[in-house]
């Protein structure tokens, strides 16, 4: 759900990196904090109670330009991965525009990728929501670990819907720009489109 | 047990709005920096980008503070026509309540608690003032209740102040409203 700030002339989207404890969302999140100009973002922020923990910010992706005449700014959310997280996860999809799965692309880790990816549409449909409609991409993180599985080999476990997919190494930064690009383009076709 | 709810006047009270002007106008420099961010946001280009991230989070933790046990309509108009008036009609009340109803849908899609914690994030060495004001400011329909002080003990958790300081910040705010009315 795009909220327009007439203000501050903003359009404001929400991005949510979604995935399975550990595959890399905070690193996600964290490269492009860290990489993003002091006056074009917004503090980093971590909210946490006993059983819901989310961390998230907001920046002016400066290359974007504007739409209409309005700004873009970002809101990057995620929340940890973990099953007993489940109720932080299902608020934070709520008014998501767009979302980023983050896989693990270790074999060991395939079955925790499948559990997050069938969870991540089961806590959409209790809103209402159908994953192959919303603006949506995968990444494959972890691309610098020493086993891992082939992109066909996630691709066929993970991407039935066919969206775009990224390799990354969000640790070291790599891939984490071209994943929220690509989330972007699609995100902002959607909004561009009367 | 400490007070949690304050009434200073009914909300239809015509001498109101003039009360909260005068206690927040008492600091001319708060009026100055409050102005000065509302020209600055609705400038096309703003030539003071702080004045107007201020004035925006003031706006915006009013809002949160005032809508924490709902936000009728008639409150919204008031609390609109108030800060249109702080404004030196800067702002006009027409373009407060759109930004009301901004903000509201900011909340559904970003969540209430998220966006307290991100406005409190911009507060700086004044956290205190500032939560002096929104409480003022929240007073615009006569009324500072139980939810809205939990709303600004939850804003001053983020700051590091306590909730007891942030209770004798709402009793300063009744009180100087008060003042005004008498």
């Amino acid at each position: 759900m795009t909220y327009i700030n007439h203000l501050a002339k903003e359009i404001n989207c929400k991005i949510v990196y979604y995935g399975p404890g550990l595959c890399g969302k905070t690193a996600n999140l964290q490269h492009i904090f860290e990489t993003t100009r002091q006056d074009a973002k917004g503090k980093m922020i971590s909210l946490a109670t006993d059983t819901e923990r989310t961390l998230f910010f907001d920046f002016l992706p400066i290359d974007l330009g504007s739409v209409r005449g309005y700004k873009v700014r970002f809101h990057l959310y995620t929340v940890p991965g973990q099953v007993f997280y489940d109720a932080s996860r299902k608020l934070v999809l709520r008014g998501a525009d767009g979302l980023i799965f983050v896989a693990d692309s270790q074999p060991s880790r395939a079955e925790a990728n499948v559990e997050s990816v069938e969870n991540l549409a089961t806590n959409l449909a209790d809103q209402g929501q159908d994953l192959a409609k919303m603006a949506y991409v995968i990444q494959y993180n972890k691309r610098d670990m020493p086993e891992i599985a082939s992109v066909e080999e996630l691709r066929a476990q993970l991407n039935p819907l066919g969206v775009p997919e990224y390799e990354a190494a969000a640790k070291n930064g790599m891939g984490v720009f071209e994943t929220l690009k690509g989330l972007s383009r699609v995100v902002l076709t959607r909004l561009a489109t009367p | 047990m400490p007070e949690t709810s304050w009434r200073v006047a009914e909300a239809d009270d015509p001498r109101l709005a003039e009360a909260i002007l005068r206690a927040v106008g008492a600091d001319a420099d708060r009026i100055a920096w409050i102005r000065a961010g509302a020209i600055a946001t609705i400038a096309e280009v703003p030539a003071d980008a702080d004045a107007a991230r201020r004035f925006q989070t003031m706006l915006e933790l009013a809002y949160l503070v005032a809508s924490a046990d709902g936000f009728a309509p008639a409150e919204r108009v008031s609390l609109a026509a108030l800060l249109e008036r702080m404004t030196g009609a800067a702002v006009d009340h027409a373009a407060l309540e759109l930004h009301f109803r901004d903000l509201d849908d900011a909340v559904a899609a970003l969540g209430r608690r998220e966006r307290l914690a991100r406005a409190a994030a911009e507060l700086g060495d004044d956290a205190g003032e500032a939560i002096g004001l929104v409480a003022i400011v929240a007073l615009a329909d006569g009324h500072l209740g139980a939810p809205e002080l939990e709303a600004l003990i939850e804003l001053g958790r983020h700051v590091g102040i306590g909730a007891d300081r942030i209770r004798s910040l709402a009793e300063a705010a009744v009180t100087r409203v008060g003042a005004q009315l008498r």
